[in-house]
C-alpha cells in the first residue's frame, strides 16, 4: 500500500484528532469522516454511566471511541467493531469468524427479488428457495424482507458447514424479527441447517425439491487469496469462507479447476439438478469465473438448462436494448448491467424463464 | 474502495421492489411540522441513481463500508448524493427527501419547506433571546439552542445531517 500523504494526514489531524488512526484503512477523508461518525455513534449509544461514590457522574465512552479507532487503525473490519452490517432494510449481526456480507450480494440478491415480483413471474404456489452457504443467513432473511409482503407462501432454507456460521444465522432471524424488520412468520418460513455440500448421502435439504437455488460460496483462488485481498479480509475473516478447500472434492476434471477458485460450482450445478431447481444464481468473483461457469452451465446441455445469463455488480444499469454478449461455446451469453462481472443465472423450462422476468424459454436470454 | 466519481459514472434508472414514500420529522420537530406544507413527492420514475463503480476487484475481496447514493431528478437536471448513514437502502431515502426539499427551494423559494424552516427558527432564536433578556439568564437558553440544533436541515453538508435524518 502507497504511503498517505503528509498533507492528508495533517489535515486529518486539524479535523479530528482521532481521524489519523482511521485514515490508515480508509485511505481517503471522507471516508475516515464517515466512519469516525459511525463509531461515535456507537461509543455514545453504548456508553456505561457509572455514579461515583463522590457523587458525580462518569462516562467512559471518549475512552471506547479511542479503543474503537486503534483496533480500526490495525484493520479490524468496521463491521466486527460495531457488530453489524445494514443489509437491505435489514441489520446483520456480524461476528469475528463469520464472513461479512457485502454489497455486491445485496444487490443481485434484491434484483433477484425484483425480478420474482414483477410480472409475469408472481409465484402462485409456495415459493422454495434454496441457499447453499448462507453463512450469517444475509441471504434468505433479505428474500424474505423483500419478497413476504407479496407472496403468500414462502419457504427458504440456508446450508452451512460452519457452526458459528448457523449459530449466528438464527440469532440474526431473531433480531431482525424483534426489530420489526422481518415479519413474525419468518420464523416458520425460513430455516437453517448444518451441512457440508460436498458430502455424499442424503440429507433433508437435497431430497426435497426447490424452485430457486441460491449461493455466493467461497471463490477465491489461493493465489489470488494473497495477491488480490484487502489486508483486513486477509487478517480478519475467515478463509474457509473465502477460499475453496483443497480437501473438497473436485468433480469432472481435476486439472481445470486448479487454482482457479471454482470448485464449487460443479457441485453447486448438479445439487441445482437433483433438487429440481428452474432458476440458478451463483455468485462469482470476476468476469472470467463468470464465463467458465457459463461455460459448466452450457455444457449441461438444453436438457437441463434453457438459458443462461451474466450479471454484473449493478445487474439493472445500462441498456435494455442492444446489450453486450459474450461468446461462451460458440454461443452468445447475455452481460447485464454496470460494473465487475458478479453473478450467473440460469433458468430451466418456461416456468423458470417466467420466474426471472424471460417471456419464452430461449437460450442466453 | 468506493471512489465516488460522479462525473465518470454513469446514470441509470434503478428501481427498487417497492415504492418508498416516507414522511420524516423528528420529536422536537412536530410542532414545526404542523406549520409546515408536506414534503413534496417525487415521481419514482423521474429518479434516477448513479452507479458509483468501486475501484477493484470488490466481492468477497474487499469489505469496504462505504454506500453512498446519488441521485439525479432528471425533469430539472438536479443531483443529491447521500452518505449519512451505512445502509444504502437508508441513504436512498434521505437522498430522495434532500432531493425533494433541494427542488422545492428552487420552485417555491420563500414558500419552500426548506425557507419556512430557517424562518422558523430564526423567529424562535428571536424569542428565546428576548427572553433571556426579560428574564435572568437560565440555563433554558442552553436548552433551546441545543433543540435547535437537531432541527436544522438547511444546509450544511449531508455528511453532518446523520442526526436529524435517522429514522
Ligand atoms: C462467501 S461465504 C458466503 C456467506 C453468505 N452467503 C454471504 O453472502 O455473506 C461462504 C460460506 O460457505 C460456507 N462453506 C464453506 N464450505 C462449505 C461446504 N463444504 N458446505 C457448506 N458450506 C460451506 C462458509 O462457512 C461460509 O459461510
Amino acid at each position: 500500500m502507497p504511503r498517505l500523504p503528509t498533507s492528508i494526514i495533517l489535515r486529518a489531524r486539524a479535523l479530528h484528532p482521532l481521524l489519523p488512526l482511521l485514515l490508515r484503512p480508509c485511505r481517503d477523508l471522507s471516508s475516515a469522516r464517515n466512519e469516525l461518525r459511525w463509531l461515535r455513534e456507537h461509543a455514545i449509544a453504548n456508553r456505561e454511566v457509572t455514579l461515583t461514590s463522590s457523587g458525580s457522574i462518569k462516562t467512559s465512552w471518549p475512552q471506547h471511541l479511542y479503543q474503537m479507532c486503534r483496533s480500526r487503525a490495525r484493520g479490524k473490519p468496521l463491521q466486527y467493531i460495531l457488530g453489524s452490517q445494514p443489509f437491505g432494510e435489514l441489520e446483520i449481526l456480524c461476528r469475528r469468524g463469520v464472513l461479512i456480507p457485502r454489497p455486491e450480494t445485496e444487490n443481485i440478491t434484491t434484483h433477484l427479488a425484483s425480478l420474482l415480483l414483477s410480472p409475469p413471474s408472481r409465484p402462485q404456489h409456495p415459493l422454495r428457495i434454496l441457499d447453499l452457504c448462507t453463512g450469517t443467513g444475509c441471504i434468505p432473511l433479505l428474500l424474505h424482507s423483500l419478497l413476504a409482503p407479496r407472496t403468500p407462501s414462502l419457504h427458504l432454507h440456508g446450508v452451512d458447514i460452519s457452526p458459528a456460521a448457523l449459530t449466528l444465522a438464527a440469532k440474526n432471524l431473531s433480531h431482525n424479527i424483534t426489530k420489526s424488520q422481518l415479519r413474525a412468520n419468518a420464523r416458520e418460513q425460513i430455516s437453517f441447517t448444518h451441512g457440508d455440500i460436498f458430502a455424499a448421502g442424503a440429507k433433508p435439504w437435497c431430497e426435497s425439491k426447490w424452485d430457486i437455488l441460491i449461493s455466493n460460496p467461497p471463490y477465491i483462488s489461493p493465489s489470488s487469496f494473497n495477491a488480490t485481498t484487502s489486508r483486513s479480509v486477509r487478517n480478519y475473516e475467515p478463509k474457509s469462507a473465502l477460499v475453496p478447500s483443497s480437501a473438497d472434492p473436485i468433480a469432472g476434471n481435476p486439472e481445470s479447476y486448479a487454482d482457479t477458485g471454482d470448485r464449487f460450482y460443479p457441485r453447486l450445478l448438479d445439487l441445482a439438478e437433483r433438487v429440481s431447481a428452474r432458476v440458478l444464481l451463483v455468485e462469482v468473483a470476476d468476469m472470467e469465473q463468470a464465463v467458465r461457469v457459463g461455460e459448466m452451465v452450457v455444457e449441461k446441455g438444453r436438457g437441463v438448462w434453457d438459458g443462461c445469463e451474466i450479471w454484473r455488480d449493478w445487474p439493472a444499469a445500462g441498456a435494455e436494448e442492444g446489450g453486450e454478449v459474450v461468446e461462451v461455446k460458440g454461443g452468445d451469453v447475455r452481460v447485464r448491467g454496470e460494473g465487475n462481472g458478479r453473478a450467473v443465472l440460469a433458468w430451466k423450462g418456461e416456468d423458470g424463464g417466467r420466474m426471472v422476468g424471460k417471456k419464452k424459454a430461449s437460450a442466453s436470454g | 474502495m468506493l471512489l465516488f466519481k460522479p462525473s465518470r459514472s454513469t446514470l441509470v434508472s434503478i428501481k427498487p421492489p417497492f415504492r418508498l414514500v416516507t414522511r420524516h420529522f423528528s420529536s422536537q420537530n412536530v410542532a414545526a411540522a404542523a406549520q409546515m406544507p408536506p414534503r413534496l413527492v417525487l415521481k419514482e420514475e423521474d429518479i434516477e441513481e448513479a452507479f458509483l463503480k468501486g475501484s477493484g476487484p470488490g466481492g468477497q475481496k474487499i469489505n469496504k463500508t462505504a454506500s453512498a447514493v446519488q441521485l439525479k431528478h432528471v425533469p430539472t437536471g438536479m443531483t443529491i448524493k447521500s452518505q449519512a448513514t451505512r445502509s444504502r437502502s437508508q441513504n436512498r431515502k434521505i437522498a430522495r427527501r434532500l432531493l425533494a426539499d433541494k427542488i422545492e427551494a428552487a420552485e417555491k423559494g420563500p414558500e419552500s419547506r426548506t425557507a419556512l424552516k430557517a424562518n422558523i427558527k430564526r423567529k424562535k432564536k428571536a424569542s428565546a433571546r428576548k427572553k433571556a433578556k426579560r428574564k435572568y439568564k437560565t440555563s433554558q437558553e442552553g436548552r433551546e439552542d441545543e433543540e435547535e440544533e437537531v432541527e436544522d436541515d438547511s444546509d450544511e453538508p449531508v455528511e453532518e445531517k446523520v442526526k436529524e435524518e435517522r429514522v
